[in-house]
């Protein structure tokens, strides 16, 4: 079992194999061997970590990806925004603790969990117009109007098909 | 407290990776909400979104497997968009043909390499034209009666695609009854080398028999056509249904495609009927669009989607022809979106291929004299009708805004790759049309009408109008481009073929004294 104490002081007794999703962790474990020593995630919060655990919990045992598999991805990587059923639902939360998640995923190094977010995030984008996207996401338009009818301006041509 | 963390707090790289999994039209508008946003869609490491960006608004497809940095690939992208403003007819390098494929040849470049069959004397060459020394390339050269291993057959047509390293030949076995027995097969063999292909199905694909009332066969070979296009091999043949009398026979078409990767037999056939007209070339045509439809080519365009190899193709819709404009032929390439499918073997270092839905088509009408240049969007509409009927589309409705219609004056075809065409016109002043001719380079992409500059070529989106002396009509046409004309001027007949790839220009220059030392030659352009 290990010990993992979140920003706000909440200690996790967690299954090794359970944990081990999280390259950072597993690298930690490697590095300093059997400890009951509790590791500190400063970076993490018990609300979030509870969700972590909660996703690696139920994807327990399955394959992690390979550093290997993931260069070759990358460029012939389908840029698909599929998500299984389970993760869609369990990803099915608001939006500061999806932007927390994805946080977390991408410190904890666990990058099937970082996928489901970030492509949670792209189909949250897809098919609106860039005013929808500011609403959405509380984004103030810093852009003078001269600015914007330029970029209007540049962006035309994608517009029609 | 900590503050709320949104969309904005994310890191540069996870938004970045956000972005990359969206399609382009997408990033783009993300990244016009907000100064933060933009400015991480024109940073030097999202190097993969701006590539994405500029493929998409080129109407461009990536290439998988590609091992060239994606920077170096957004570079190759942006010089595309702008090379061809620049290119440049007074630089050249000429290639000397070998004399035995002088006339009577049936020629065509295709991925870098040319091919040269002469059917007379049953000899094919193919060679890399210019290749960069990092190229892969093949040289095959058939001395006649090695084309075909079978023993006494005859060649009917070649196909070849470097590309997948295929080599497909059809020819016909005669017995005692000729021409009643005759049958025909399509051969598949490795371009370099004699063996099978190892992604064949097998070494021949078999032909069903056309029903005819006397039996077998016996097509007319000279206007028969055989094309491939990725997993496809398609087979167009004419047998008269009659005796011929006089110079027009009725006859009966057929065109069979087979998946040739997958079963060497296939029950994916149309036929019909038609007039063959042995004074010239053949009647109906074909073409592959991609995403496995085609084109039926006669006095209508008739657009066909391949489901399965069990049952006919689909018919989706019928675009119907001006009345007056017959004898259809298609001469554009599919070698620039083929290719895709085994970079591997890639002649050139091809980054980027064409979509298949923003590519022109050229077809040519030779008795009316017309070129008609047609924006390949409209075959990839949905065609849904609640009926389940597919929908006839008159002229007036699809045409004129997705066509340019060019008079044909000069004896050459015009040159097409992916959105561009080449096409020679009379020069400027030019009152006699016997004079000089200057070779027009049009870009009909969407982007290249949008992006059009001052300065940079001459934008025509107003509309045009030709004169068919065959039926006394006017065409008017208005499908927009942008063109850049060469000062670089030739004489009536000057090339006998132009052929366009991703970035060079192949003019064929047939000398047709019968003098022994005088050869064809083949000028190649750098794009």
């Amino acid at each position: 079992m290990v010990h993992l104490v979140t920003s706000d002081n909440v200690e996790f007794v967690v299954d090794k194999e359970v944990v081990e999703r999280s390259v950072l962790i597993k690298n930690m474990l490697e590095d300093v061997g059997e400890t009951d020593q509790s590791i500190p995630l400063a970076n993490v919060s018990s609300a979030v970590l509870r969700k972590v655990i909660e996703y690696c919990e139920h994807h327990r045992g399955e394959p992690l990806p390979s550093a290997d598999a993931d260069q070759n991805q990358d460029e012939t990587r389908k840029r698909t925004t599929d998500i299984s059923e389970w993760d869609q639902k369990f990803i099915t939360v608001d939006q500061e603790m999806l932007f927390e998640i994805i946080l977390a995923a991408n410190y904890l190094d666990i990058k099937s969990l970082l996928d489901v977010g970030c492509k949670t995030v792209a189909n949250m984008i897809k098919g609106k117009t860039p005013d929808e996207i500011r609403r959405l996401f509380n984004i103030v338009n810093d852009f003078t109007p001269e600015e914007e009818a330029q970029i209007k301006k540049e962006n035309e041509w994608a517009e029609d098909r | 407290m900590k503050a709320k963390a949104g969309l904005l707090s994310l890191p540069e790289e996870l938004l970045t990776y956000i972005l990359s999994f969206l399609p382009w039209r997408d990033i783009l508008r993300c990244t016009s909400s907000c100064k933060a946003l933009r400015h991480i869609s024109m940073s030097e490491s999202s190097s993969g979104l701006q590539y994405a960006i500029e493929l998409g608004s080129q109407r461009l497809l990536p290439v998988s497997n590609n091992h060239i940095p994606v920077a170096e690939r957004l570079k190759l992208l942006r010089e595309n968009a702008s090379a061809w403003f620049k290119f440049d007819l007074h630089s050249f390098e000429t290639i000397s043909i070998p004399e035995k494929f002088h006339w009577f040849t049936a020629t065509y470049i295709t991925n870098g390499h040319a091919c040269f069959w002469n059917p007379r004397i049953d000899s094919v060459r193919i060679f890399p034209v210019l290749p960069k020394p990092s190229q892969e390339t093949i040289e095959r050269d058939f001395s006649p009666g090695s084309l075909c291993a079978v023993s006494n057959t005859s060649d009917i047509d070649v196909f070849m695609d470097p590309a997948q390293n295929l080599l497909a030949i059809a020819y016909a076995i005669s017995g005692d009854n000729y021409p009643y027995d005759e049958e025909s097969y399509i051969e598949l063999l490795t371009l370099d080398g004699d063996g099978v292909h190892p992604q064949a199905a097998g070494r021949t694909l078999f032909m069903s028999d056309l029903w005819l009332p006397e039996g077998r066969e016996n097509f007319v070979r000279w206007c028969s056509k055989l094309e491939g296009f990725e997993k496809y091999i398609a087979f167009l043949r004419f047998a008269p249904l009659f005796d011929v009398i006089g110079s027009s026979v009725y006859s009966k078409w057929c065109l069979h495609i087979w998946d040739w990767q997958h079963s060497t037999s296939s029950n994916s056939m149309l036929s019909g009927s038609t007039t063959l007209d042995l004074d010239s070339d053949r009647p109906i045509d074909f073409c592959f669009l991609g995403n496995d439809r085609f084109l039926i080519i006669s006095d209508n365009l008739e657009l066909y989607l391949i489901e399965d190899m069990s049952r006919p193709p689909q018919l989706l819709a019928r675009f119907l022809l001006p009345a007056s404009v017959f004898n259809l032929k298609c001469c554009t390439p599919t070698s620039d979106i083929a290719c895709s499918s085994h970079p591997e073997k890639q002649a050139q270092q091809v980054t980027w291929v064409s979509d298949p839905k923003y590519r022109v088509l050229s077809l040519v009408s030779h008795p009316s004299g017309l070129d008609f240049v047609i924006s390949t969007t409209i075959f990839f509409d949905d065609f849904f009708d609640s009926e389940g009927m597919s929908p006839i589309i008159p002229w007036i409705y699809w045409g004129p805004s997705n066509v340019r219609i060019f008079l044909h004056d000069f004896p050459c075809r015009l040159g097409v790759s992916g959105s561009r065409a080449l096409n020679p016109f009379p020069a400027a002043g030019a009152t006699n049309s016997d004079d000089e001719y200057r070779l027009h380079m049009m870009d009909f992409s969407p982007s290249a009408v949008r992006r059009h500059q001052q300065g940079l070529g001459r934008l025509v989106d107003e509309p045009s109008t030709v004169y068919n002396c065959e039926s006394g009509e006017y065409l008017t046409t208005f499908l927009p481009y942008v063109e850049v004309v060469s000062d670089r001027t030739f004489e009536f007949g000057e090339f006998a073929e132009i052929w366009l790839d991703q970035d060079k220009i192949y003019l064929f220059k047939e000398h047709l004294d019968i003098d022994p030392n005088d050869t064809d030659e083949l000028e190649v352009i750098e794009m």
